[in-house]
């Protein structure tokens, strides 16, 4: 410390002290908080995980003591833990979804289906909205799939916006696609045929499975031509030989381009079958969605 | 500090006094610094240690809690029925200096994971997505140590189920009840106990591999009912008990139909095939009269007489054995003094065979023959030990037998005695004795087995013949009593196999199975007798009659029968026809009319080509036909090898009344059970109906039922001509639940048997239901996980 006769420099040293402490206070309170904010939402990703695993891989589960089984939909009023999976992993029942749904919309049941996926701890609650999700659906603007005009899975609260919020997505098939396709229908011609089917685009996958030759009258080689709305319109698939004709054709995106209304088929010597869904997309042989589970 | 006091400049200047002040502004500065410092360590202690401590503390639990749930989750997802699975958990030694513990806890029936310091009371919990719903989370962990880990298990024990079967179920008193555990299930070994209900059990252990030793038998002397408790017990000690109602009568009771259902397992997992078994017994007492009136119809064409065909043998019976000599054996030590050697063996009247072993060990029979005897010669034998033996080859008694042995010293000199040897030498044979009824043909034909000795027979039927042998059978017309057959072994070494056929013509097979059949009728049954064969040089003119009327004399009937002989072709449909024809102008009402077919070939007159459909055509005419009511029954019998086994079966009323004999026995114990069959049925026209709810769905589909859907219900429907006294109908088939709890397999009512009933007459049904089956479709218990 230098002094000066005059004594004036102590005061200017008492008020330094004081901007500093003040300073060094006001900061040091933000420490704790370096640790927590970051860790808000990785703390509830295994959560989401957790619930999102046991819906698409388990069947469910219900028990009252003394009996128990996996159709959880007939025994709400004892335990239960929602599941489902048809029997296999990521492979989902259009049936257990629709028992979902009726469960969550008919009696209000928010904090039952939380409980059943054990989302209630001593402390906290996690909220919670599960969906099935169109494959290119993204947060900013998600694509519900639907079937007969109304999303398939949409459960939950409203996804608030500035919380810490955990997204897992699983994709998943149906068991029975049929379930949820508004064209369901199986292409069976021992000679030649055609399939006229309206469609008002846009859909969201529109898949002709050729799966094998139909020889029952005449063993001559199998092909199948498609084109939309008038003859006169260039064919959209025109296949022939068993090579090329024993596949599976995906049209959705020729469909939802021309906007168009009729897909006329045109199949000679083959078996196969026709899916048109709403409720996802055409992905490895299958009719698919993603299951979007938000914990927050 | 400046003051301006006028034009003069006026400066004040601190004295020499005012460095005390210096001194007070330092204590004064130092005091304000410590409290400032009091102030920031206060700040920094919450700010800087215990909230980052808090904020790091919450984040680790956080992680070390969703490791250990998220590992659960996986856990639970491909959890195994049967198993363990051990996981590593890792977490740090300490978070903030302190350490932790992990646990599970519960909460309003809820599971969860508790990470907790007790130290700082600080804790966390974590959802595990409500596992502990179906698993048995149990323990915890410290955070200090060494390792941590998450064991599950699980043990799905089938449980046994046990099936409780008797028959029948309905006795006269002393009979007995055959008690049948053999559908019980169960893992592992299974142990069962028969509590028969009158005081006595019985416990063994189930074979799997020869079940029938786990069916009992057991007798009831007091009438009454009794409930048969059987208990099974599976590998694991658990066990299931089932039971049966046993009805001892005083009286005849009327034959009866018992009818029950029965569900495999009682406990089943979802999605989980459940078996079930409907199954149907014939009730009643055998002896029960019902009358019939029956046409044998006897196949007597050539090919069923060995006279005219060499397959119209059967065997009547068989027998095999082994047999080995009777012998002397002796030495002769010959020098080379000997140049020629002679040995005879020779007896007073039976016959003996001789042969000898060189001191090389070259064997050889004798090779000429002498009187009671035969003779070995050779030149220039080998110098040392001759072995001699004598074999005796007659069947019985016993016989004196000399060995003389000659030699030779020089080439040309006489033969001169060299040394003897006398025995007593007894038969060493093989008996066999059996009973022939009369027949036309009989035939005993030896084969060696394993071996090519030489084994003589003799046969005895009051006078002995023989010696055959395995290339000369012994056959005998108009044959019939007691027959003593001898085998000798004609070598001297070792022993030989044989087995011996006993064969009849087929036509005294066909006769005496007739006769059987016959012998099983009672007063009111009427029986006839028709054959077809042919005639004319080359026996191609066919030939069909009825050598017996329909009579209720059974020796009359036998009589007939004896008098037919074969000759010719095979006019089968000639026979039915016949048959067919009789029976309709003399079957009594209140009586079956019955037809039994027996044939050993194929139709072949008339030879134009139409003998087989013509045989089809008058069988299904004949099948038709009803006389009084009753339907006619034909039942076919295919004799030998040569039998067209494809047309007789269809030419009978079903396949079921087909049999097949190939030997003599076989076709008496046929035409037995025939006549069984026809007079112990316990019911008829039964139509059985499984009618199962829609939550029930089919998997597998059982042979013979006709199968419709209706209102959601599936049913399942079988007709069945007839189920005898002691016949059991049983089908089973599996089915998959689709809900879950206590699950009905059937509808109750719907599910039932309608039958005609004892004693058959008129068309009134009677309706018996099925027991509703019910099974439990949960999943089994016993998941635990632990975590140490």
């Amino acid at each position: 410390m230098i002094m000066d006769n005059l004594g004036k420099l102590g005061v200017d040293m008492i008020v330094g002290i004081i901007i500093f402490t003040i300073a060094f206070v006001f900061i040091a309170q933000y420490v704790p908080q370096v640790f927590t904010i970051e860790r808000g939402d990785i703390n509830l990703q295994p959560i989401a995980y957790r619930t999102s695993a046991i819906l698409v891989e388990n069947p469910g589960y219900w028990t009252n003591g003394s009996a128990n089984g996996t159709d959880w939909w007939n025994h709400t009023d004892a335990s239960f833990r929602i599941g489902l999976s048809s029997g296999d992993a990521n492979e989902v029942s259009y049936q257990k979804i629709q028992e979902l749904n009726s469960f969550y919309n008919n009696s209000e049941n928010y904090t039952e289906v939380q409980t059943s996926f054990g989302l209630l701890v001593p402390e906290r609650t996690y909220d919670f909205n599960i969906s099935l999700q169109s494959f290119f659906s993204h947060s900013s603007n998600p694509d519900y799939v639907t079937h007969n005009g109304s999303p398939v899975l949409l459960i939950g609260k409203r996804v608030p916006d500035f919380v810490d919020i955990a997204k897992y997505e699983r994709l998943v098939f149906y068991s029975v696609p049929t379930d949820v396709s508004f064209i369901s229908s199986s292409l069976d011609t021992p000679n030649t045929k055609q399939y006229s089917f309206n469609v008002s685009p846009p859909v969201r996958s529109f898949v002709i499975t050729i799966t094998d030759v139909n020889d029952n009258q005449t063993s001559s080689n199998p092909w199948m031509q498609v084109w939309f709305d008038s003859p006169s319109n260039p064919y959209v698939v025109n296949v022939s030989g068993e090579n090329e004709t024993l596949q599976t054709f995906d049209i959705t995106d020729e469909i939802n381009s021309d906007l168009l209304n009729t897909v006329y088929i045109k199949l000679h010597n083959v078996k196969g079958n026709i899916i048109a869904t709403d409720a996802g997309g055409y992905m490895g042989g299958r009719i698919g969605a993603k299951l979007v589970v938000n914990v927050w | 500090m400046r003051m301006k006091v006028g034009r003069r400049k006026f400066t004040i200047i601190p004295e020499k006094d005012e460095a005390v002040s210096m001194l007070m502004e330092y204590v004064m500065l130092a005091g304000v610094l410590i409290v400032f410092m009091f102030a920031l360590l206060a700040v920094s202690s919450g700010n800087l240690i215990e909230n980052p401590t808090k904020a790091t503390m919450k984040a680790q639990f956080m992680d070390v809690g969703n490791q250990i749930a998220n590992k659960l989750v996986d856990i639970a997802l491909i959890a195994p029925e049967n198993g363990n699975i051990n996981v590593k958990v890792v977490m740090p030694y300490t978070v903030g200096d302190d350490d932790f513990k992990v646990g599970f806890e519960e909460w309003n029936g809820n599971y969860y994971l508790k990470v907790k310091s007790d130290r700082l009371n600080r804790s966390e919990s974590l959802p595990i997505s409500n596992l502990g719903l179906e698993m048995s989370p149990e323990g915890f962990t410290y955070s200090l140590s060494l390792t941590h880990q998450i064991s599950y298990s699980r043990s799905n024990v089938i449980s046994p189920t046990a099936v409780a079967l008797a028959y029948p179920t309905k006795i006269r008193q002393g009979e007995n009840v055959t008690f049948d555990m053999t559908y019980s299930t169960g893992e592992g070994s299974l142990w069962f106990t028969w509590e028969f209900g009158d005081g006595d059990t019985y416990s063994g252990n189930y074979s799997y591999s020869n079940p029938l030793s786990s069916i009992v038998s057991h007798g009831y002397a007091v009438a009454g009912n009794y409930t048969a408790n059987l208990t099974v017990t599976d590998a694991y000690g658990d066990s299931d008990t089932d039971s049966v109602v046993i009805s001892v009568e005083p009286l005849t009771p009327d034959p009866f139909l018992f009818i029950d259902k029965f569900i495999i397992p009682k406990y089943a997992e979802p999605n989980e095939d459940v078996k079930i078994m409907l199954y149907i017994r014939g009730g009643g007492v055998s002896q029960q009269a019902r009358n019939v009136s029956t046409m044998h119809v006897i196949d007597t064409s050539g090919s069923m007489d060995p006279d005219y065909y060499s397959q119209g043998w059967t065997n009547f019976n068989s027998t095999t054995g082994s047999v080995s000599p009777s012998k002397w054996t002796g030495f002769v030590a010959v020098t080379s003094s000997f140049k020629r050697m002679m040995i005879d063996a020779y007896s007073t009247g039976k016959d003996v065979d001789l042969w000898v072993k060189s001191p090389d060990g070259d064997f050889a029979r004798a090779q000429f023959n002498i009187v009671n005897g035969e003779r070995y010669y050779v030149y220039f034998p080998e110098s040392g030990d001759w072995e001699i033996a004598v074999v005796a080859d007659y069947p019985t008694g016993s016989d004196s037998v000399s060995v003389d042995i000659y030699r030779k010293t020089s080439f040309w000199g006489p033969w001169k005695y060299y040394e003897g040897h006398n025995f007593e030498l007894s038969a060493n044979s093989q008996v066999y004795n059996f009973s022939l009824p009369s027949v036309e043909d009989m035939r005993v034909d030896l084969d060696l087995v394993n071996g090519t000795k030489d084994v003589h027979f003799y046969v005895d039927d009051g006078s002995l013949h023989g010696p055959y042998d395995e290339n000369y059978p012994f056959t005998d017309s108009n044959a019939g009593g007691d027959y003593t057959v001898y085998f000798v072994a004609d070598f001297p070494y070792g022993s030989q196999e044989y087995s011996v056929d006993f064969d009849i013509a087929k036509i005294d097979a066909a006769k005496i199975a007739a006769k059987n059949f016959n012998s099983l009728l009672k007063s009111g049954d009427l029986v006839g007798v028709a054959y077809f064969n042919g005639t004319g040089y080359w026996g191609d003119i066919a030939v069909s009659e009825v050598v017996q009327t329909l009579t209720s004399d059974i020796d009359s009937a036998n009589s007939s029968i004896e008098s037919l002989s074969a000759y010719g072709g095979t006019p089968m449909g000639d026979g039915i026809w016949k048959a067919k024809e009789e029976l309709i102008d003399k079957a009594p009402s209140g009586t079956i009319p019955v037809i039994v077919l027996l044939s050993d070939g194929n139709p072949t007159l008339p030879d134009d080509g139409t003998a087989v459909q013509r045989a089809l055509d008058n069988a299904t005419d004949a099948k038709s036909t009803t006389i009084h009511g009753e339907e006619l029954l034909i039942y076919t019998i295919g004799f030998g090898s040569d039998a067209n086994e494809t047309l007789l079966r269809e030419v009978a009323t079903s396949p079921s009344y087909y049999y097949y004999a190939a030997t003599s026995n076989e076709l008496s114990d046929i035409y037995g059970q025939i006549a069984r069959d026809l007079k112990e049925k316990s019911a008829e026209n039964l139509t059985i109906t499984d009618v199962l709810p829609p939550n029930i769905q089919l998997t597998s589909t059982p042979s013979g039922a006709n199968i419709t859907t209706d209102g959601g219900n599936t049913i399942l429907r079988w007709n069945i001509s007839s189920i005898r006294i002691n016949e059991t109908w049983t089908s089973t088939f599996y089915v998959r639940p689709s809900t879950e709890g206590i699950v009905q397999t059937n509808v109750f009512g719907l599910s039932n048997v309608t039958y005609i009933p004892y004693p058959f007459t008129g068309v009134n049904f009677t309706t018996s239901t099925f027991p509703v089956g019910q099974t439990t479709i949960e999943l089994s218990e016993a998941e635990q996980v632990g975590l140490r």
